[in-house]
């Protein structure tokens, strides 16, 4: 009874947030690769914790902290393992059937990629996602003045790359 | 601006994973083919030449901070725990405030381009007396002399009832657009430990009864005043921080 329960709220976890989970992981680590065992790894973790969440809103915050301690976790070890980042524009499966639509966003994603990770993440979160400060900052664990702080000057160093990339 | 990031969005709506990964890992989970990684195993292992550098580094870091220390601990510590100030006293010292050199002045007065940085501290222990001291940097602003007055009822407010120390350092920047409307925003740059809301508010104070004072060998001499007044911190951060900055006019009132 209890593993049929965990089976059903990870199959409902990995269905209805699997895409959110991904895209977090992907425009965190910029890798295919890396996001898959993020991926892998964060729903991994709901099975084996046995978490019972009240709704389904807690459960997406709980699955996108444990997204962003796992991107945290690779950046820690590649920083300790000096490894050189995987390629961002390194193909997959999707992006060899239709690559014409990446190269259009090739911009962007200079623009993203010259963000920090600490910026990256709350203006995804912000802009993507929807979350408030406060929401960001339990997530993040950081206080929500150092969340708005991060989205202001997130917001200001994309202003600057965009009237750069103008000029 | 808010293109961007819908293009971000819409980028990432076209982001999607292997179609057979939620399966490929559902399976897997249940089978107990795919665990999430256990911390220890990613702990990096120092070497032991890495150890050895790291262990010399820090004697000889040790070494230096005694030789400056040392010197110092005589004076320091016939210096007494707390400022000789009377309970009731706050004593302000504003000895310096910054503005970035490259700001401008329209001839008119009517508006103006400030940037300021305010380092802030304040402690109080079991109501023993305390010292608030508001300091920066100054550079002079030509062919204008810049002045900032800070003298008003704001200081009634910084009042500190905490048992525990506090300190905290907070930067006021104060930037116009080219809408002629200066945006403030006061962003905490350190650690702050307790009376946090009320520091914050008393910084508000300030900037609520900051007076400019415009002095020019060119112009008569002006004094402007944030219009309209500031009525709420977190209002301000709140507002700022989303991008919605709150737009004060600098008016001149003498």
């Amino acid at each position: 009874m209890v593993i049929n329960e965990r089976e059903n709220i990870l199959r409902h976890a990995v269905e209805t947030f699997g895409p959110a989970v991904y895209r977090l992981a992907y425009s965190q680590t910029r890798s295919h690769h890396q996001a898959e065992d993020v991926y892998q790894e964060t729903f991994a973790a709901l099975y084996t914790s046995g978490k019972v969440f009240d709704n389904d809103y807690h459960l997406k915050s709980w699955l996108m902290k444990v997204v962003v301690n796992k991107c945290r976790n690779i950046r820690r070890e590649a920083y300790c393992r000096r490894e050189i980042p995987s390629n961002p524009l390194e193909p997959n499966v999707l992006e060899q059937a239709a690559p014409s639509e990446e190269t259009d966003d090739d911009a962007l994603w200079d623009i993203v990629d010259q963000l920090t990770d600490e910026f990256k993440i709350v203006i995804h979160l912000h802009y993507v996602d929807g979350y408030s400060t406060n929401e960001i900052a339990s997530i993040v664990g950081a206080s929500p003045a150092t969340v708005r702080t991060r989205l202001f000057r997130g917001r200001a160093k994309v202003k600057k790359l965009l009237e750069a990339g103008e000029s | 601006m808010n293109d961007f990031f819908d293009d971000y969005r819409r980028a990432l709506s076209k982001i999607d994973h292997d179609p057979s990964l939620p399966d490929k890992t559902i399976r897997g989970i249940i089978a107990g083919d795919i665990q999430p990684a256990k911390a220890s195993s990613n702990r990096i292992r120092p070497t032991r030449s890495f150890a050895v550098v790291s262990g010399l580094a820090a004697c000889l870091v040790l070494a230096i901070g005694l030789g400056v220390l040392l010197p110092a601990l005589p004076s320091y510590l016939e210096q007494p725990a707390y400022p000789q100030a009377d309970a009731e006293e706050i004593r302000l010292d504003i000895t310096k405030l910054a503005f970035a050199p490259e700001l401008e002045f329209e001839a008119s007065h009517d508006k103006a381009i400030i940037e300021t940085n305010v380092d802030f501290s304040c402690s109080n222990a079991g109501g023993k007396p305390f010292t608030i001291k508001i300091e920066g940097s100054g550079v002079t602003i030509q062919p204008y002399g810049l002045e900032v007055n800070l003298d008003g009822p704001w200081a009634d407010h910084l009042v500190f009832g905490s048992d525990s120390e506090t300190k905290c350092l907070m930067k006021i920047e104060c930037l116009a657009n080219e809408d002629d409307m200066a945006i403030i925003f006061l962003e905490k740059k350190g650690s702050v430990v307790g009376a946090e809301a009320r520091v914050m508010q008393s910084l508000l104070d300030v900037l609520s009864t900051t007076k400019i004072v415009i002095e020019s060998d060119d112009v008569d001499s002006s004094v402007y005043q944030l219009s309209p007044q500031p009525t709420s911190f977190d209002d301000i951060v709140r507002l700022i921080h989303l991008n919605e900055p709150i737009k004060v006019d600098l008016v001149k009132v003498g």
